[in-house]
């Protein structure tokens, strides 16, 4: 979904005749890869009270409304998590996490279970910004990617995963909850290149989540 | 149904596209009865608008009649007659609920490749390239509208679309170019451009009680609008006079109290000046000509206001920074709140305080958008607005493409 945005993007910005690049966030995902660990940050603003942003996010179902590299999650019989992700050509991983800290209305934390290919570890911490600017959502998610030839191809799946596209999921979090739904454009409903026009119906029933009245 | 498209610089097709649908539960669909072409698609029609991709449907100005509304759209009904303005606004976010309409934190789903090219992104815009939301434009015979409850101004009976379609975009901000002003009894008001934007901001700064507003433009058509149906009381062709003695003049050497850029970055000039920020613009060096920007700040008095509502995409070279900080200039701009305005001019169009239909020139069906463009962008035929009649149930007849 971002390839093609970001092709672009960059063919806007080259456009412009300016060497902005793609952003901190890529960079910092390149710079922190030799280290193994790599860690991803973005915050947003939502004009929510925490209690409501807390108990959209603690029921982790909600998740795939608005992340776009989960296709879901769900409780198991031993309170744990069950993530599937969505790979490449479709193929699903999934992993097994814990919730390691719940402070309603604050903080909830989560760290997947040994066994996982790729060990990860996420956190979400609100806090209310001054004079009644809402609530400020810091997401934090890290990712332990091991050696390896399987574990290779495991990471090559992360690697669309830099902070630009964790701040769009955290956008799309903010649209369902300030207006109700994710916000669909012509061209944004599209995971490849579509061009600002409306879409036939063949077209549209190829798009998860779209609604019609 | 049939839609304007943009295939590349100054490649227009008006083909057959698939009928918009609902995406949203808070989505109508409007059956675009009146499109207009606006200075700021020229700026698509020229390219200098990042991001935008083959087969994009143009147009940001349109009104019409409602023919479907999601299931959260309470407000409308079939059949209601709307115009729409041409920032989308969600309505609950921190920049609608303080007036900020086009600064709208939720209606750009692409909001990270405005991101990067200006820091934040604002609201996504109808027609507008993929960096403002990736939306289908109104130059249609039909148009999805997201945020129907919240957008759509419905008109009363009496009153005909070019009376106000213009509500849509050029009539407000017009009037928030004048309104950035903060005129006071006695103001003295410059507009560089006498395109639409300028005329509206010409009759806007009147209708606040300035005192003299001088219109500044090439096109002695375009300044004879100023002066007869605008309300200019003086004008300066920028061809003929130098502008910044002509203003002192004008002033008693005080300059101008705002003045008001209603011209955008695709400036034209007289001058050597013109040459350089062409040539700079096409080796990127630069992306707007700053013009007419540059020659409002020289010219406005101390302490005045600069009020740019003429669009500009990127960056400029040569920026008089020093005038600004050392004669305590202020500037004011933004993308037009268009929200906030539809009801209080709406108002002043029932009042008969004006009808903003005097700055239309030309009446083409939708087929003929592509001429419509080339008129405009060329001004030729003495061409000030465009606007587009969509086919379905409008008949066009011969006498109504003519210009009047
Ligand atoms: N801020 C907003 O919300 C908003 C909304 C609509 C349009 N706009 C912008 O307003 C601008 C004008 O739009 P328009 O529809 O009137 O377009 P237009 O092209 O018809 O008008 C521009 C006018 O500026 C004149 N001009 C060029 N160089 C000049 C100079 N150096 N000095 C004085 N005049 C000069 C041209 O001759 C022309 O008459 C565009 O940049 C458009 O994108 C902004
Ligand atoms: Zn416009
Ligand atoms: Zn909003």
């Amino acid at each position: 979904m971002q390839t093609h945005t970001q092709d672009q993007l960059v063919r806007g910005v080259s456009w412009f005749g300016i060497g902005i690049g793609l952003g901190a966030a890529v960079a910092r995902f390149a710079a922190t890869r030799g280290s193994r660990h790599v860690t991803l940050k973005t915050s947003v603003t939502i004009r929510k009270e925490p209690a409501e942003i807390y108990q959209f996010w603690r029921d982790f179902r909600n998740l795939p409304r608005f992340m776009s590299h989960v296709a879901s999650v769900s409780e198991t019989s031993t309170g744990h998590l069950r993530w599937r992700g969505k790979g490449p050509a479709g193929r699903p991983l999934t992993w097994e996490a814990e919730i390691v800290a719940d402070r309603p209305n604050e903080r909830i934390a989560w760290r997947s279970l040994e066994g996982a290919l790729l060990p990860n570890h996420g956190a979400v911490l609100l806090r209310r910004a001054p004079q009644g600017r809402g609530t400020e959502v810091h997401l934090t998610v890290g990712f332990e990617p091991p050696g390896g030839a399987l574990a290779a191809k495991v990471v090559r799946l992360f690697e669309g995963i830099p902070e630009q596209r964790l701040n769009n999921d955290l956008r799309r979090l903010k649209q369902i909850l300030e207006t109700g739904d994710v916000v669909r454009s012509d061209a944004s409903i599209h995971r490849g290149l579509h061009a600002a026009r409306p879409s036939s119906t063949k077209e549209l029933s190829e798009v998860e989540g779209t609604v019609r009245s | 149904m049939k839609a304007n498209c943009w295939y590349g610089k100054h490649d227009l097709r008006v083909e057959e596209v698939p009928d918009p649908q609902i995406l949203n539960t808070r989505d109508a669909i409007v059956k675009v009865t009146s499109t207009a072409i606006c200075g700021s698609d020229l700026h698509l029609y020229n390219a200098y608008i990042p991001s935008l991709e083959r087969g994009d449907i143009l147009g940001h100005e349109f009104m019409g009649e409602v023919v479907e509304v999601g299931s959260d759209v309470k407000n409308l009904s079939v059949g209601d007659r709307v115009v729409v303005p041409f920032p989308i606004a969600c309505g609950s976010c921190a920049a609608c609920m303080s007036g900020l309409w086009s600064l709208c934190e939720n209606s750009n789903p692409n909001a990270w490749m405005a991101e990067k090219l200006w820091g934040h992104s604002p609201a996504g815009l109808f027609g507008y390239s993929h960096m403002l939301g990736g939306y289908a434009g109104g130059q249609a015979e039909y148009a999805r509208v997201p945020f129907a409850d919240v957008g759509p101004l419905k008109i009363p009976d009496g009153l005909t679309d070019e009376q106000v379609l213009f509500l849509s975009d050029i009539f407000p901000t017009g009037y928030m170019g004048a309104e950035m002003c903060n005129i006071t009894p006695g103001d003295v008001i410059a507009v560089w451009g006498a395109g639409p934007v300028g005329q509206f901001a010409i009759a806007s700064a009147k209708m606040l009680g300035a005192e003299r507003v001088i219109a500044i433009d090439r096109f002695p058509y375009r300044l004879r609008m100023a002066l007869s149906k605008a309300g200019a009381t003086d004008i300066i062709n920028y061809e003929e006079t130098d502008v910044y003695e002509a203003l002192l003049e004008m002033t008693g050497g005080r300059g101008p109290d705002s003045c008001i850029d209603a011209v955008g970055m695709e400036a034209h000039a007289p001058n050597l000046m013109y040459g350089v920020d062409r040539a700079k613009q096409s080796m990127m060096l630069e992306t707007d000509r700053p013009l007419a920007l540059r020659q409002a700040i020289r010219a406005c008095k101390n302490g005045g206001t600069i009020s740019v509502i003429g669009v500009y995409g990127g960056f400029i070279d040569k920026f008089p920074m020093g005038a600004i900080v050392n004669r305590s200039l202020t500037l004011k701009s933004g993308q037009c709140h268009v929200h906030r305005y539809l009801k209080p001019l709406l108002e002043r169009i029932v009042r008969g305080e004006i009808d903003p239909s005097f700055v239309i020139t030309h009446r083409l069906p939708l087929s003929e958008a592509p001429r419509g463009y080339e008129m405009f962008l060329n001004k030729d035929d003495g061409c000030e607005k465009v606007v587009l009649k969509a086919s379905n149930g409008f008949a066009v007849s011969p006498s109504m493409s003519a210009a009047s």
